[in-house]
């Protein structure tokens, strides 16, 4: 790609998140409660649904899409379908609950379930999970520009943070939902033009030769969404599970959720957050099949073969295209990691712990100091590790037990001792589970970490509310008691 | 699954596509799905709540 091109990608990004973050500042009330967190409870469901479906559309998505496709073929698409799965919960369950209890952070909510301890071990650690996969974004952004352009990662990386820190810094949580709807456009508008291309460059001007490849190949199960028993056995249901327990309570993907108008605005919301986010996979699985099928670019190997073929195919207006539409994939989840931790930090350890009675204008301050320091922390550190991809199944699993401690405390029981107990318990078997020989001791090694935690958290919590006592669930009666106790005392 | 996915390939039309429709009817499949548990779930506690 040449420099005018690249010029015109950043001048892009800059015009639009700058132009859009300031006259967003200009139009919000400094005063107002949680307005840079939470936009004051008023984001409307096209924002609301475009904000979910790229929060959790990021470095992932595009390249361990790629990277699937070459060795799983079409099944590699349930890696979306996975986040569709997961949208589906958040839109209808574990979004809505937060939303109708009107908390700022799943910490906070834990608080009313179980106590302040609970929410600290919490907040900590989702902070530190964040952070982590923060750190797998900003490398992403590093890779692409480094595979779309001529430069170097750490370059890449550092000029993708900057774009990242600009696209929450000004207005919040308004400022990533308002930019998310046009870059959600330019992201469909680059794949699409994207794949065309890339199918006019192939022998007969279509997809034919790419069938005929895995056909001949006898990989007709590469060409099939369902693949085959293996990989519905083993990748399909351990994608699933990590993705929906791990994510379903990640304050990333919450936030936007409780920043909704109202319950019916992330229900509605639902229907084009599925979408959006579900069909990115199709183009990725294609353009991964298509590469492989090409005999120089299969050649390049699985990790570079996709990118390769881009580069060779795409002219530079569409490269530079489809560089703004990656780009507009991972900056929305770097920006919407970013103000997670800053929301986390700044409400759950802050006024909670320090300052209980911080004004707007101090928590807005604090949280853009967290998102610089947060962010650029990541950005230099992503600039000079390996690639950490593989980091995801440890760093997703440790919100495994999350996600089951909040659901029996709203539903079911509500016991810190339990509570913290299966938090613990489930940390120290994911950390063994990737750093151990545990797995292969017991036969299981290759079983997914998110599994497992499942496993260990569902036994923790089931035996322990059953053999301990404690109050009714959060949403079963438990709000009002505590609500009474609270008024008596 | 995959016989019963074959029946709604578009004969003749090119891998992508049916990639492309095969993954948009399963993703309006989970969201319906997904409502009507939601629902029956809600209505459900609504009922014993009423109790």
């Amino acid at each position: 790609m040449n420099y005018t091109m690249l010029a015109a990608v950043l001048a892009y990004e800059i015009i639009v998140i700058v132009g859009l973050g300031i006259w967003l500042q200009r139009r919000r009330d400094a005063a107002a409660k949680d307005e840079f967190a939470l936009a004051h409870r008023s984001l409307p469901m096209p924002v609301v649904a475009v904000t979910l479906a790229l929060t959790v559309l990021g470095a992932p998505h595009i390249l361990g899409v790629f990277e699937m496709a070459w060795i799983l073929g079409a099944a590699a698409v349930w890696f979306s379908l996975a986040h569709v799965i997961l949208l589906i919960i958040v839109c209808l369950g574990t979004g809505v609950w937060l939303r109708r209890v009107g908390v700022a952070t799943v910490p906070q909510l834990l608080q009313m379930c179980y106590g302040v301890e609970t929410r600290l071990l919490v907040s900590c650690v989702m902070a530190g999970v964040l952070f982590g996969i923060l750190t797998v974004e900003a490398q992403g952004i590093g890779i692409i520009f480094a595979s779309l352009t001529d430069w170097d990662i750490p370059t890449g990386a550092v000029v993708g943070g900057v774009l990242g820190i600009l696209y929450v810094i000004l207005a919040g949580i308004k400022e990533i939902g308002v930019v998310n709807l046009v870059n959600a456009v330019v992201m469909y508008l680059g794949l699409i033009l994207a794949v065309i291309v890339v199918a006019l460059n192939l022998p007969g001007q279509d997809f034919q030769t790419v069938e005929n490849f895995y056909l001949s190949a006898d990989q007709a199960h590469m060409l099939s969404i369902f693949g085959n028993t293996q990989i519905m056995m083993t990748f399909v249901l351990a994608t699933v599970v990590a993705v929906v327990f791990s994510q379903g309570i990640n304050q990333m993907l919450l936030q936007p959720a409780m920043a909704a108008k109202n319950e019916k605005t992330i229900k509605r919301a639902l229907w084009i957050a599925a979408p959006v986010n579900g069909l990115f996979g199709v183009f990725a699985v294609v353009l991964g099949l298509t590469a492989k099928s090409i005999p120089e670019f299969q050649a390049a190997g699985q990790k570079v073969a996709a990118t390769s073929m881009l580069v060779a195919y795409l002219p530079n207006w569409l490269a530079a295209l489809l560089l703004a539409a990656f780009l507009a994939a991972i900056l929305s989840t770097f920006a919407m990691i970013s103000l997670a931790v800053a929301t986390i930090f700044s409400h759950d350890i802050y006024r909670n712990l320090y300052k209980p009675t911080a004004s707007e204008q101090e928590m807005t301050r604090l949280m853009r100091i967290v998102i610089v320091v947060v962010a650029s922390i990541a950005t230099g550190v992503a600039s000079f590790l390996p690639p950490i991809l593989a980091a995801m199944n440890w760093l997703f699993a440790w919100l495994v037990p999350v996600f089951w401690v909040l659901v029996f405390g709203l539903f079911w029981r509500c016991n810190q001792t339990v509570a913290v107990t299966t938090l613990l318990g489930c940390w120290i078997v994911n950390t063994l589970w990737s750093f151990s020989d545990l797995p292969v001791w017991l036969g299981l090694a290759g079983t997914h970490n998110a599994i497992v935690t499942v496993v260990v958290a569902l036994v923790l919590l089931v035996a322990g509310n059953m053999a301990l006592p404690g109050r009714p669930g959060y949403l079963r009666g438990g709000a009002s008691e505590r609500a009474d106790a609270q008024l008596s005392g | 699954m995959n016989a019963l996915m074959r029946n709604y390939q578009v004969e003749g039309a090119p891998v992508f596509i049916d990639i492309f429709f095969q993954s948009l009817a399963l993703i309006v499949a989970f969201v319906v799905i997904g409502q009507f548990i939601a629902k029956l779930i809600s209505s459900n506690a609504k009922g014993k709540g009423d109790g």
